[in-house]
């Protein structure tokens, strides 16, 4: 893979972790510039999508604007409160999603990693990625059937 | 590939950085340096000293080991040794120094030893031999104590004035080789 497409292909995957572009773009370049002083390479997607993951963590929780919630005190976030439907584009839709779920998403439709891949990379059970996945896609289809009608 | 699927697909393939701000993220790590972590700094100074200390060491033993096999006892005690090994018969058989230096009459040297030694060893018989070109007399003897046999070389010293007591191990055999009074003596066990 290209080191632009890489750059892409990392900026998407912050883009699922933060759900905003210019932390996105500084979370990628951070990343890339890091890597390069490590290795003096990016060699791969995964340990690109790694060093995202762990800079998201280490900035979002030295500003506490993320709170890391369980799986079970997560109730159904789009149950009620969530924008006016008819307006709701995916963009929305998404920002309605935890970020974990917004990851775990991100890496099952549109990488295409296994459930496995998924667990290794964020560092969670298979199960509970399947919860994780699972859940968003609920809550997408909940909102997009909404919106339609 | 359900709707929402396809939706999330188009959704993130539309998220694009734009090909300047790709370019500049490119463009920020071309002078950076790969920077060498500390605890890598020290292990590559660690190793550098180890390996100078090794290689002190191992210079140190190998000459020191070289230099004890050029010395000239070491040469006499491998001749001995394997001399020693090839267990000749003694060509005379007497409990009594005496008898064999009568049988022997080709040695110019007194073949008895000190009054030390004949306290720990009792003789069985004796012939001649060579050590390093000097006419010999090698000695079957038996110790007194264990009942070991051993072999005991006799002959002048003139030719290995330098050797000094020492006792070499060759193979499984301990040689210990002393001067005595103009002669050198070997005892190999």
């Amino acid at each position: 893979m290209e080191e632009k497409d890489l750059i892409q292909h990392g900026y998407r995957f912050a883009l699922s972790l933060t759900h905003h572009h210019y932390d996105a773009e500084d979370l990628v370049q951070q990343a890339w510039v890091k890597l390069h002083r490590c290795y003096g390479k990016v060699e791969n997607k995964s340990i690109l999508f790694t060093t995202i993951k762990n800079l998201f963590r280490d900035r979002y929780r030295r500003n506490e604007l993320v709170v890391f919630e369980s799986l079970e005190d997560q109730d159904e976030i789009v149950k009620g409160g969530h924008p006016s439907s008819g307006q709701m584009d995916m963009e929305t839709m998404l920002s309605m999603l935890r970020h974990e779920e917004r990851e775990a998403l991100y890496l099952n439709v549109v990488e295409g990693f296994t459930n496995e891949e998924i667990a290794r990379q964020m560092g969670k059970s298979r199960g509970t990625v399947l919860s994780l996945v699972f859940r968003a896609k609920k809550k997408l289809e909940k909102a997009f059937g909404e919106r339609r009608t | 590939m359900g709707e929402i699927d396809k939706q999330l697909k188009d959704y993130y393939s539309q998220q694009n950085l734009s090909s300047d701000r790709v370019e500049d993220i490119l463009a920020s790590v071309k002078d950076i340096e790969v920077a060498i972590p500390w605890w890598r700094k020290r292990q590559s100074m660690l190793t550098i000293a180890a390996v100078v200390i090794l290689t002190i060491f191992l210079s140190f033993f190998m000459g020191s080991h070289l230099g004890q096999r050029n010395e000239i006892s070491y040469i006499i005690a491998q001749e001995v040794a394997k001399n020693h090994e090839k267990l000749l018969r003694p060509e005379v058989i007497t409990s009594k120094y005496e008898e064999v230096q009568g049988y022997l009459t080709r040695m110019d040297v007194s073949i008895k030893p000190g009054k030390e030694f004949l306290q720990k060893f009792e003789l069985i018989g004796g012939r001649y031999c060579s050590v390093q070109g000097e006419l010999a007399t090698q000695l079957k003897v038996r110790d007194l104590q264990s009942g070991r046999i051993s072999s005991l070389y006799v002959c002048s010293d003139r030719k290995v004035q330098d050797v000094k007591p020492v006792t070499h191990q060759i193979k499984e055999h301990d040689v210990e080789i002393w001067r005595e009074t103009g002669r050198l003596f070997a005892l190999v066990e």
